[in-house]
């Protein structure tokens, strides 16, 4: 598991090694000012920061079944049955540590 | 009552461009209107955010709210919601494929350029995941800072817009 730290190095170097980057105002295309450089490189490094630590939230909402399949597992199947397929769900995509 | 739709601001874009911004947002309209055709990412599930501008330059405090219901064809529908965040996730992953990826949103502003007031928007959109699901958000944001607001940034959260989307800020005329 990588440090904030480390995936914020990540970051910079992704953003150095993309250069040269642009912006479209108002229809006029400009290059990145040092501040949006700067900026490009912080929301990076936070997005590969909360994708690392809540990536998994997102995964698991977009892997369980629709709640209706679930409740026909259960009444069908039981309870331990259901337990399987949220365990892996969970398992699949697992909380980081 | 037709003309009541004034185009402010357009973008097409030409080049793969990181970020677009529309400024424009005065007190002439109480109402503005961003219309988002056709924007995919150059990379494979980013997500588009969003910030409102002032002076041209995006706001970057952590003072965003959002809450809106996730549509899906594939299971059950989502809610998500966030507070204090320094930008608006206006999509979840995206799907790149530049042929059959794509974002097509509408997003209504209100008090933007009051100073002594919030500034409010409604969000609609659809778009493909990179599974290829089709995804919608209904919901809005606010942005908790009694700012004078003059626009909006795009930007998706790793890579490029690709060429060819299409950004339209409209004013409602009063």
């Amino acid at each position: 598991m990588a440090t904030k730290e480390e995936l914020q190095a990540q970051a910079d170097q992704e953003i150095e090694d993309a250069k040269p980057l642009y912006k479209q105002v108002n229809n006029e295309r400009l290059e990145f000012t040092d501040d949006d450089y700067a900026q490009a490189k912080t929301d990076l490094g936070n997005s590969k920061w909360n994708d690392q630590q809540f990536g998994y939230i997102q995964a698991r909402q977009n892997a369980y079944p629709p709640i209706t399949d679930q409740l026909d597992e259960i009444y069908h199947n039981g309870i331990d049955a259901w337990k399987v397929i949220i365990k892996k769900v969970k398992d699949d995509n697992p909380k980081p540590s | 009552m037709a003309g009541s739709l004034i185009e402010i601001s357009s973008n097409t874009l030409g080049s793969d461009t990181s970020s677009v911004t529309l400024t424009g947002i005065d007190s002439t309209f109480d109402v503005y209107k961003f219309t988002l055709n056709n924007v995919i990412p150059d990379t494979a599930d980013a997500d588009l955010q969003f910030r409102f501008t002032e002076s041209g330059s995006p706001n970057t405090t952590s003072n965003y709210d959002n809450a809106y219901k996730s549509l899906r064809s594939d299971t059950t529908f989502s809610n998500s919601s966030a507070t204090n965040n320094d930008k608006i996730n206006l999509t979840g992953s995206m799907e790149n494929d530049s042929n059959t990826g794509g974002q097509n949103s509408i997003l209504y502003v209100f008090n933007a350029n009051n100073s002594s007031e919030f500034t409010f928007a409604t969000l609609e959109n659809v778009f493909l995941a990179e599974d290829g699901t089709m995804l919608g958000n209904q919901g809005g944001f606010v942005l908790t800072q009694t700012t004078t607001v003059d626009g909006g940034q795009f930007f998706f959260d790793s890579g490029n817009i690709r060429s060819g989307a299409r950004f339209v800020l409209y004013g409602l005329r009063k």
